[in-house]
């Protein structure tokens, strides 16, 4: 299980804009292994969402260029692979789910059609016969009466239904990563649980690579192995979920943890918001992009950029001056 | 903080939308956004509302500033009763209750400067442009917010998501209001910067002893920022007492499972958790499920057998003794929950 | 509190959400064109009078039929008037037509559309049926009938047009409205207890400049096309008033069309041009005012 299915090595993305060029991913990198879950978690205008329509090869091509780093999947190198691979790749082994599952389901057709579509793009199978694959799925994915539901246009679904019909359309060539973007931002809370609950299985059960791109860190939580943080477009910290979220090693994660109310914390009297605004991304930045905010900040940080370098075991960041907090010790735990 | 003058009473107070009505043709039906709800903010106390889209929390706030016209019921503010009156006689009233909007993008009119979008307030209600001191009203506003009031002459697409949200905080602060209907505030902020509108926010209920509405979904900066809390479901109140209360000793089933829904940033904890998932999804406020409107997925009713009671009589919200606070809680079955 | 340090740096630009419009407008070429097109012939409807002193209506009767050459470089006409003169002179008459059809259009469909789209209910269904009436009667048979009445005159043209064309603003002003009405700007100054006439004047006018603008254009192009057609069948402009469209009229003698086209050729050219380039100033616009528009 702990061969790698997707590494991604110093990824930059850059954009063309009026106002000049703008560096949305300033360097990314990570490794996925088969079987393992990996959250990207980063505020809006982190370079995220960009980072995963570059490995997918769906960058808007007049605007958008990748200037440097390389995207291994399998160990076949995917930039500039021709558009053929990589459209037999999209939805065949890496399939996508999306924050909006109603803009992302074809409002004419029907649910069937659509998985069917899907299905027969990546499969020889004949039409019957793919029906039945699309009930099994929507089946598998917890549409109640799924044989009836197959007959439906999105609109008549509710938004954790469109969803849940999401993921069977993405399970349907059986991928071997699951790419999800901000899955459940568009959910209502209950529904959030019922939709985390059933990716978490899926991937268990299915053996499947996951790549979780959220802004959410309590989503990461209790659903992900790994975890990448990135902070104007860089990765800025990486290791296990477990250990980032407990003992932050970057100002910025730390800084993130602090500052959201927590339930499982007692009540404090002030939350301790982060200081200042994101940096402007059309601006070269000298120096670590966070030490405007940081209030670790020293002199060195404003003129030498920090490399993503190992801190200790398994974990990584980048910065000069990496924390060593345990977050649990900071107030009383219940 | 808290003095118990109550700054606002809502009473029965119901909102239905008519369906498919037109000039000619009859209303088809309605959605019963609210349903008669009744609660109390104090001077200086913020009350939060919280609930899942379509509970009908939205709707409240709008109706209590007359954006939504109310379909039964009373809205006492500062004594003045608010519904009925004419679009006329509510425009004084209006200096006593203000609103901040969730989206600081459309909430904000582009063709207008900072100073524009403050002093319109001002005009509106022939208040002074200067203070008492001397000083420019706009500036003053603007550092009430945490603004340079050298913004002033800038428009609103020059300013970050936060820095919008400070603005609009500081329009509605303009008039002096009494009570601040908080409609989602943050949750269109990016995670760093919510904190500091969070911060803001009860900085100036510190100063200016401003009560609130705080509506949101996010549970944590509602236990944060609330004094008392109330649950909705479906357009009434299933929950409603201090916000320790409430998130130690939640009674209602749908709090139970809404507050074990939310996940938190930590990998031990949420691990060892036991959540409570809800089966099926929220029914449609034009529909509403007979007797108690969370029956059809409710996990206690399952747990104690389907009791008929639940399908066929809506519970009131009725107050229960607890340890610390009053606990009003709308289930047949408070008692076996705890 | 945070005073954001990273906005203070930001140079300080003003006004620019128009700067930024008119960057889009430029960057598209036609419509650069197009204005400068429109400035020379505006020039030469406001100095008429110098750029060809003779005047439109001196009849030189010894110069009849006369191609390009001594003294009348764009030569005469059937009766022995000036070309050059009555084609700059007939620029001023299409813009006339164009602005002032689209003034008096563009009043009426602006009362129209915010009443309808702002009051709703029934101002709203009564507004839109009588703007549903006038659209569903053909222009030209409206147009025909109108000027058989008043009989035709620089000024029934005007009016004529604009009546013809008054329902297609009105639409447009009502959906913008409601589009704004919606937004969330709108709702907080109702909160905060703006008059219903402040809020029109305050937020919904300036908010409908953009998209009006492009109408304007458009209806500006229209007018001037719809003049000259007119003018053509003879149900416009009475000569001796010079116009595109009558000159072009002329070609009718087959004499003139196969043997004198000096006499209608560039009337009939400056027609196409100014619409055309009234047209690419009105795409630019509808660009400028609409970002995600552009390519």
């Amino acid at each position: 299980m702990n061969k790698p299915l997707l590494e991604v090595s110093n990824l930059q993305v850059e954009f063309n804009s009026r106002q000049g060029k703008v560096t949305a991913v300033r360097g990314l990198t990570y490794t996925i292994n088969e079987g393992q879950s990996m959250a990207l978690v980063g505020e809006s205008g982190s370079g995220k969402s960009v980072s995963a329509l570059a490995l997918l090869g769906l960058l808007p091509k007049k605007t958008a260029k990748i200037t440097a780093g390389s995207v291994k999947f399998r160990g076949e190198e995917l930039i500039g692979a021709p558009e053929k691979t990589m459209r037999k790749l999209r939805g065949g082994s890496i399939a996508m789910i999306f924050q909006d599952p109603l803009s992302s389901l074809n409002p004419v057709l029907t649910i069937s059609q659509q998985i069917v579509e899907q299905i027969k793009a990546h499969e020889k199978m004949e039409g019957k016969k793919a029906e039945e694959r699309a009930i099994e799925l929507l089946d598998m994915v917890g549409i109640p009466s799924a044989r009836e539901r197959v007959k439906q246009y999105p609109h008549q679904l509710s938004g954790g239904m469109r969803q849940r019909a999401m993921i069977a359309m993405a399970l349907s060539a059986s991928p071997s990563l699951l790419l999800a973007d901000e899955p459940t931002t568009a959910l209502d809370v209950t529904i959030q649980a019922q939709i985390l609950e059933l990716l978490t299985n899926i991937q268990k059960d299915l053996g499947m690579s996951l790549l979780l791109i959220t802004h959410d860190l309590g989503v990461v939580a209790g659903f992900t192995e790994k975890l990448t943080v990135m902070y104007a477009g860089k990765a800025v910290e990486q290791g296990d979920t477990a250990e980032v979220l407990g003992n932050p090693n970057h100002p910025y994660t730390l800084g993130l943890l602090r500052s959201i109310p927590r339930l499982d914390r007692p009540r404090t009297s002030e939350l301790k918001p982060i200081q200042g605004v994101a940096p402007d991304m059309s601006k070269v930045s000298v120096g670590c992009a966070f030490q405007p905010r940081c209030e670790y900040a020293q002199s060195k940080c404003a003129t030498e950029n920090p490399l993503f370098s190992t801190i200790s075991k398994d974990r990584y960041a980048a910065c000069w001056y990496p924390q060593d907090h345990a977050l649990q010790n900071e107030s009383l735990s219940k | 903080m808290t003095n118990n003058e109550p700054v606002l009473i809502v009473e029965n107070l119901s909102v239905h939308f008519p369906i498919g009505s037109g000039l000619v043709r009859k209303a088809k039906g309605y959605v019963k956004a609210v349903n008669s709800v009744s609660f109390v903010i104090n001077q200086g106390e913020t009350l939060g509302l919280v609930g899942e889209s379509g509970s009908g929390k939205t709707t409240i706030g709008r109706a209590i500033v007359r954006v939504n016209d109310p379909h039964e019921g009373s809205i006492l503010l500062d004594g003045h009763e608010l519904v009925g009156l004419s679009p006329k006689e509510m425009r004084p009233l209006r200096r006593k209750v203000q609103m901040v909007f969730q989206d600081p993008y459309s909430s904000l009119d582009p063709r207008q400067t900072v100073r524009q979008i403050l002093v319109e307030p001002l005009v509106t209600h022939n208040l002074p442009l200067k203070n008492a001191q001397g000083e420019d009203r706009v500036d003053e506003l603007l550092n009430l917010v945490g603004l340079d009031p050298a913004f002033a002459s800038r428009y609103p697409h020059q300013f970050s998501g936060g820095q919008r949200q400070r603005i609009g905080i500081a329009r509605a602060l303009a008039v002096e209001p009494d009570l601040i209907i908080c409609d989602e505030p943050i949750s269109a902020l990016d995670v760093s910067i919510q904190a500091q509108v969070v911060n803001l926010l009860e900085s100036l209920k510190k100063r200016l002893g401003i009560a609130y509405l705080f509506i949101a979904h996010d549970l944590a900066v509602v236990r944060h920022i609330s004094d008392r809390v109330a649950v909705m479901y479906l357009g009434g109140i299933v929950e409603l007492t201090s916000s320790t209360e409430l998130y130690e000793n939640p009674r209602h089933p749908y709090t139970r499972a809404l507050l074990s829904a939310v996940p938190v940033p930590d990998s031990v904890v949420e691990k060892a958790r036991k959540r409570i998932i809800l089966q099926g999804d929220i029914p449609s406020p034009t529909n509403m499920p007979s007797g108690c409107a969370f029956h059809t997925r409710c996990p206690l009713r399952t747990m104690l057998g389907n009791p008929e009671i639940c399908s066929t009589e809506r519970p009131e919200l009725k107050i229960y003794p607890s340890k610390k606070d009053d606990h009003q809680v709308a289930c047949h079955f408070a008692d076996e929950s705890s | 509190m945070a005073k954001n340090k990273d906005v203070k740096t930001k140079k300080p630009v003003k006004n620019s959400n128009f700067r930024e419009a008119l960057h889009r407008f430029s960057s598209y070429r036609l419509a650069l064109v197009g204005v400068v097109i429109i400035f020379l012939v505006a020039l030469m409807a406001i100095f008429a009078d110098i750029i060809a002193p003779q005047g439109p209506e001196f009849i030189d009767l010894e110069m009849v039929r006369k191609p390009p050459g001594n003294g009348h470089f764009l030569g005469t006409d059937d009766v022995g008037r000036d070309v050059w003169a009555r084609v700059a002179f007939g620029a001023r008459t299409s813009m006339i037509v164009g602005i002032g059809a689209v003034s008096v259009a563009l009043s009426i469909g602006i009362t129209i559309g915010l009443i309808s789209g702002f009051l709703g209910k029934w101002a709203d269904t009564i507004l839109m049926r009588i703007t549903d009436g006038f659209m569903s009667v053909p222009g030209l048979i409206l147009i025909i009938i109108f000027i058989a009445l008043v009989g035709p005159s620089l000024t029934s043209v005007i009016l004529v047009i604009a009546l013809a064309t008054w329902p297609t603003s009105a639409r447009v002003v009502r959906g913008q409205v409601l589009a704004i009405r919606e937004q969330e700007f709108i709702t907080a100054a109702r909160v905060i207890g703006v008059r219903t006439p402040a809020i029109l004047k305050n937020h919904i006018l300036p908010n409908l400049l953009g998209p009006l603008s492009v109408v304007a254009t458009f209806g500006i192009a229209g007018a001037i096309l719809t003049e000259a057609g007119l003018s053509f069948l003879g149900l416009g402009v009475r000569p001796p008033t010079s116009s595109w469209g009558q000159m072009v009229n002329l070609a009718q003698q087959s004499q003139i069309m196969l043997a004198e086209p000096w006499i209608y050729v560039p009337s009939g050219v400056m027609i196409v041009v100014t619409v055309l380039a009234v047209n690419f100033i009105g795409d630019g616009l509808r660009k400028a005012v609409d970002p995600k528009s552009v390519r």
